[in-house]
């Protein structure tokens, strides 16, 4: 292919591939498709947020009003004159031209962008915000009033590059009467101007609405109807099928013959224009004058819930019935032959919600019946509140409850109204985008209330901990012995710092990880009374834990931060919120030594005899001795052994000892450091108590004078480390 | 001279398919050229994004005749009712546009076509043979008409039967009757 060749088929393809990439254009609605009877919904007539708000006017008008040429610079069209230079030839004022999308009134004192530069001033609103809150105000669809202005105004407005003033003074043919001298107009100063214009217009669309049944075209009837202002011209019995187009003909009262309809945009015999335009104009911007059968907008909805779990709330939606049927509800459905109109679970639809309680139907139908219908406003109560008709507001009110183990944070949950029952599909509505935030709090929550202070430990010792919440959740609390008979998880102390964190300081513990399951203590909300009920944790109540951390005698010497915190053992969501704690913990080497400080005196035995014996060691080191009475999990106790050599088998081993090298393994006293006060603890020696052990002998079947060497000892304590000195003896004569 | 069939055939599958796309395209762009004057772009909400061939002629025909897109005229002007010289007073064009029955209640209503006024009186006659029953209305304005209230009333006050229903707008300024209508009672 020569280059010329390659360059026409790839101008094409780009050409033709150009083309399928443009902008959608939708067929334009033909003149002939004006429907006397129905010129546009009341769905749509009346939806005063068919536009996103006053923007959204504004931008309309700077994409259809022309460039403006405020200052009238350009050509008139008549000779060499500008636009302002013929307007001074016409005795017309001069510029500024203030344009549709620049103009700007000051309500209050009636300013204009014309005294004012032609564009905004301070206290001056848009055009587009004058006919955004006149269509808010009385409920009227903006875009209605845009086209009226088209239809109304002179130019129109709407397509005017270098408007006069007066072109607004009465834009919306609104306040005329005939009533001057010889038919002349008698315009009523209180009612020029943009503002006033547009608010009266929007006024009166609403008035005639609201009191349609005492105008002079009416819904739902046949009415005669002229094709035209000249009686002559005749006219034709139109069945009006709504409130918009009846309000449209007392508005502009003829409905144009074929012949005008054919001509539009132009004109014809006999021909009446105004309702033909409106139809042509709005179809040609906005796209379409009827609505859907059933349809459903959102209009408004209660405050969104933060409810704990297992907690309950009344949630409220509104959805505006967009569509052109009535309708029903659960109740009403059936006595008028059609599907009800229910609420449902949607995304997808039919979803089965854990937010559904016993009032629903199922977990899929939160409410069947409107809980009040209103009307467009959004305030009026409609005198029937059982059918929603178009235009009305639909407000469903149902409970939901958080389920017991869902997960704290936000849910979307989506609503829509749905045909009940309508096949094909045609059960839709719309306003799937709706939807409640459900904020789910934890039901678990505590606070902190206290605990025990850091503490300094020897390794092989030990501290005992205790720590204080209290319950300021919205469910009580129950512990390993209670949770099961309730049908709850129970709420217990765990590690953290992570959640189940293995502790080497817990070996006395349930677990490596639970340093509590049990409640040690509950007390009422002042911290002091202790509770009826020692185990279950009532809302508002403290419960304390208490437990010991453990040094192992091989534990590293260092500080170490214990955090821990309240769960459910065994729940999906079993953080018990705000219960994080933590406490500090040193470990200092262990420090054993022990020194000789009384005995018995020398006994003398018979063969095979039997006699007492005591040695008093005093806890000379920094380590706290445990015996067999009082040692816990990871401690390694204090125990009398023999010696010379360690663990020799004695002559004098008595049937009480428990083993041959071990004649006491617990205290039989403990002494303060005075030697005879007793200690309050006898089966611990702290550092410069006095341990006695105790233990009886039987002689040997053997005379003879014996020496036996005792000395205390960490039992298990690895390699040498059970050595703690204080070895001591004794002559023993058997004869 | 060498003759190379293979170079032949793709000219002509070349030339062929230039034929084509030139047709195709030809066609498209007629298709596009002939709609642009009936479409415009939308967005989804089915809001134009650009002025269609109207709205350009509207502002065509303002820049053709600024001292006549400068006058209020609104869109169906109504034509000035002539002044009857025996009563000095417009004679109005009256218009009975229903009259129906609805929850055992008579209804009619009307209005004044090409008058805007305060203060005008609606007589609604209801005829039957030789019976006469006569109901008034109070007026309400519209931007270009006058409407004549609804008139509402038992329908036991009139009876079943065919009856002719005329209505009459009196001023101090203008007068005028309607066409008449028909309501029947069962």
């Amino acid at each position: 292919m020569n280059k010329l060749g390659k360059s026409l088929v790839l101008f094409l393809a780009i050409s033709g591939f150009s083309f399928f990439l443009s902008s959608p254009a939708v067929s334009a609605v033909s003149a002939s498709e004006f429907n006397p009877g129905r010129i546009i919904d009341d769905a749509i007539f009346y939806n005063k947020n068919a536009m996103g708000g006053a923007q959204e006017v504004q931008n309309f008008l700077n994409t259809h009003v022309p460039a403006c040429d405020t200052w009238g610079t350009g050509p008139s069209g008549y000779g060499n004159l500008t636009k302002a230079q013929y307007a001074q030839q016409m005795g017309w004022h001069g510029p500024p031209y203030a344009c549709l999308q620049n103009y700007h009134e000051n309500p209050s004192n009636g300013e204009t962008s014309f005294e004012k530069g032609g564009g905004a001033f301070t206290g001056g609103q848009s055009a587009a915000q004058i006919i955004w809150n006149a269509a808010q105000e009385y409920g009227i669809n903006p875009q209605v009033l845009i086209v009226m202005l088209r239809k109304e105004s002179a130019g129109p407005l709407t397509a005017d590059n270098w408007p006069l003033k007066t072109q607004y003074k009465y834009a919306m043919g609104y306040g005329c009467p005939d009533s001057g001298p010889n038919y002349s107009a008698n315009c009523d100063a209180t009612k020029s101007g943009f503002y006033n214009q547009m608010r009266l217009a929007a006024w009166q669309l609403r008035y005639y609405a609201n009191n349609i049944n005492t105008y002079n075209y009416r819904p739902g009837r046949t009415n005669y109807i002229q094709y035209s202002p000249d009686p002559n011209c005749g006219g034709k019995n139109v069945y009006i099928e709504n409130i918009a187009t009846a309000s449209l003909y007392i508005y502009t009262p003829y409905v144009p013959n074929d012949a005008a309809l054919n001509a539009y945009p132009g004109t014809a015999p006999c021909g009446a224009y105004g309702n033909r335009n409106f139809f042509m104009m709005f179809n040609d911007w906005f796209g379409g004058v009827n609505a859907p059968n059933y349809l459903a907008t959102y209009s408004s909805q209660g405050a969104y819930p933060v409810i704990s779990q297992t907690q309950s709330s009344t949630i409220t939606l509104r959805y505006k019935n967009g569509g052109n049927k009535t309708w029903y509800h659960s109740a009403t459905a059936g006595a008028a032959q059609t599907e009800p109109v229910v609420l449902a679970t949607i995304r997808p639809v039919n979803r089965c919600s854990s937010f559904v309680t016993g009032s629903w139907y199922t977990c899929t139908r939160p409410t069947g019946l409107f809980t009040k219908v209103y009307e467009s406003n959004g305030t009026t109560l409609a005198s029937n509140q059982h059918i929603v008709q178009p235009n009305q507001i639909a407000e469903y009110t149902f409970d939901i409850t958080a389920p017991s183990e869902a997960y704290t944070g936000n849910y979307d949950e989506y609503f829509a109204p749905i045909r009940e029952g309508a096949p094909n599909g045609s059960w839709y509505m719309g306003a799937d985008n709706v939807f409640m935030r459900l904020g789910v709090k934890n039901a678990y929550v505590a606070t902190f209330s206290g605990q025990s202070p850091y503490t300094t430990i020897s390794q092989n010792d030990r501290t005992d901990s205790f720590i204080r919440f209290k319950n300021n959740g919205v469910l009580p609390w129950y512990d390993s012995t209670t949770a099961a008979a309730n049908n709850v998880k129970p709420v217990v102390l765990a590690t953290d710092g992570p959640v189940n964190r293995k502790s080497n300081l817990g070996p006395s513990w349930p677990n490596s990880t639970r340093p509590g399951t049990t409640f040690s203590k509950v007390y009422e909300a002042d911290g002091l009374t202790l509770a009826q009920n020692q185990h279950i944790v009532s809302i508002g109540q403290i419960v304390q834990f208490d437990f010991k951390y453990t040094a192992t005698a091989t534990q590293r010497p260092d500080s170490y931060r214990e955090y821990m915190q309240l769960i459910r053992e065994g729940a999906m969501n079993f953080i018990v919120e705000n219960s994080g704690a933590h406490l500090d913990i040193t470990v200092k080497p262990s420090n054993y030594s022990a020194s000789y400080s009384t005995q018995n005196s020398y006994l003398t035995l018979s063969p095979l005899g039997t006699g007492q014996m005591y040695y008093d060691l005093k806890n000379t080191g920094h380590t706290t001795w445990y015996d067999d009475q009082s040692w816990t999990p990871g401690i390694l106790p204090v125990h009398l052994a023999t010696t010379n050599s360690i663990n020799r088998a004695s002559k004098f081993t008595d049937p009480s000892w428990p083993n041959s090298a071990r004649p006491a393994t617990t205290f039989a006293k403990v002494y303060l450091q005075d030697g005879s006060t007793l200690s309050p603890d006898q089966h611990k020696v702290q550092p410069g108590q006095i341990a006695r052990f105790e233990f009886t002998v039987k002689a040997p079947s053997n005379n003879g004078t014996y020496r036996e060497d005792f000395q205390p000892i960490i039992e298990g304590a690895p390699g040498y480390s059970w050595n703690m000195g204080g070895a001591v003896w004794q002559p023993i004569s058997v004869q | 001279m060498r003759i190379t069939p293979k170079k032949n055939t793709r000219t002509y599958v070349i030339v062929a398919a230039v034929v084509v796309l030139l047709v195709v395209g030809g066609v498209f762009a007629y298709k596009h050229y002939s709609d642009s004057n009936t479409t415009v772009s939308r967005d989804k909400s089915g809001t134009s994004l650009e002025r269609s061939q109207e709205e350009l002629d509207e502002t065509n025909s303002i820049q053709d005749n600024p001292e006549d897109s400068k006058q209020q005229t609104g869109s169906d002007a109504v034509t000035e009712p002539a002044v009857d010289s025996s009563t000095g007073k417009r004679s109005v064009n009256v218009v009975l546009t229903s009259t129906g029955t609805e929850n055992g209640e008579v209804d009619a209503s009307g209005f004044v076509s090409n008058l805007v006024e305060e203060g005008g009186t609606c007589t609604f006659t209801f005829a039957q043979n030789q019976k006469i029953i006569k109901k008034t209305s109070t007026t309400a304005t519209n931007p270009t008409s006058t409407t004549c209230l609804t008139v509402r009333f038992d329908e036991k006050e009139l009876g079943s039967g065919e009856w002719k229903v005329v209505i009459q707008y009196a001023s101090s300024n203008a007068s005028g009757s309607s066409n008449e209508g028909t309501l029947v009672i069962r």
